[in-house]
């Protein structure tokens, strides 16, 4: 394997592993921003409100989405591999 | 002469008495513009419990405060009105598979009677029988009800635009779909056999 051809790889595999810890922070940080739901993903937020008059108990829908653990579950899927992938090219290239 | 001036006195009180008693029974309309009548349903599901509401409601129920034995009526829930918090898991819910709100777009309950009676301080709490209809199948059903009469407070509630009386509905029971033709004995690990049904309803009975 020549030089350049080591550099690219090398340069392949921090790739990856940026792209590894993108995916893992970004969905983290949007997981928490979103209101740190642990269970699926919801399109609308349910917001409980009372009836002054009556008592009853309802609830409005907010238009707001909420990302769930599928999601979050999925982008560190793709993490782990992206970083595991890195590894693997590296000893490939040695 | 006394005894006919009795006799008038007596049939005149009688005629007060049984329009007084008369003027108890009223009619209430649940179709609500306000959007707070509403119908919550919960099942259990792997992770997450799987909860909505339905807000499609309305109906009538003729109710006599002083006898609440003579419950009548039926409450109409618009199935298409059923709301989840994931689009996908409402469209699931709405289509053929499951509750096929487009072949049967209502899911209603008719009282047919009344039993264990309790005076509560502002209304009663009762069992009460009926038809349950849910996509197409009906099954007769005795739930826990809870009725709290509320005179003179629609015109609160309208802002002054009606003047009459109020009746909130209350209750709470489980179905099992299965019974009503949901997926009979499929999807057991994904979605539970028995639905919790939540309904909280207010009906409004204007002045005449």
């Amino acid at each position: 394997m020549t030089d350049l051809q080591r550099i690219r790889s090398s340069l392949f595999c921090l790739i990856l592993r940026i792209l590894a810890l993108v995916l893992i922070l970004a969905s983290t940080v949007f997981w928490i921003y979103t209101g740190k739901h642990v269970g699926f993903s919801k399109d609308r937020v349910e917001i409980p409100q009372v009836d002054p008059i009556t008592q009853i108990e309802y609830v409005d829908y907010e238009e707001r989405f909420v990302l769930g653990v599928e999601y979050l579950a999925l982008a560190y899927g793709l993490g782990v591999t992206s970083f595991g992938l890195s590894f693997v090219l590296r000893q490939k290239a040695k | 002469m006394q005894t006919v001036k009795t006799l008038f006195l007596a049939s005149a009180s009688l005629c007060i008495c049984s329009l007084s008693l008369q003027a108890e029974v009223k009619t209430y309309d649940f179709e609500d513009p306000k959007g707070v009548n509403n119908v919550s349903f919960l099942l259990d599901a792997p992770l997450e419990s799987i909860s909505g509401n339905a807000k499609g409601v309305s109906g009538i129920v003729t109710f006599d405060s002083t006898n609440p034995k003579a419950v009548s009526g039926t409450i109409t829930i618009e199935a298409a009105s059923l709301t989840a918090t994931n689009n996908k898991l409402q469209e699931h819910m709405l289509g053929k598979g499951w509750l096929d709100a487009a072949s049967y777009p209502e899911i209603s309950f008719v009282a047919k009677s009344v039993s264990k009676v309790e005076e509560l301080k502002d209304g009663f709490k009762a069992q009460l029988t009926g038809d349950f209809t849910l996509k197409g199948v009906a099954k007769e059903l005795t739930v826990p009800v809870t009725f709290t009469y509320l005179p003179r407070m629609l015109g609160k509630r309208s802002n002054g635009a009606m003047e009459g009386d109020l009746l909130v509905l209350r209750s709470t029971f489980t179905i099992n779909r299965s019974d009503y033709g949901i997926k009979p004995g499929q999807n057991l690990d994904k979605v539970a056999e028995e639905v919790e049904l939540r309904l909280a309803i207010a009906g409004a009975a204007p002045d005449a």
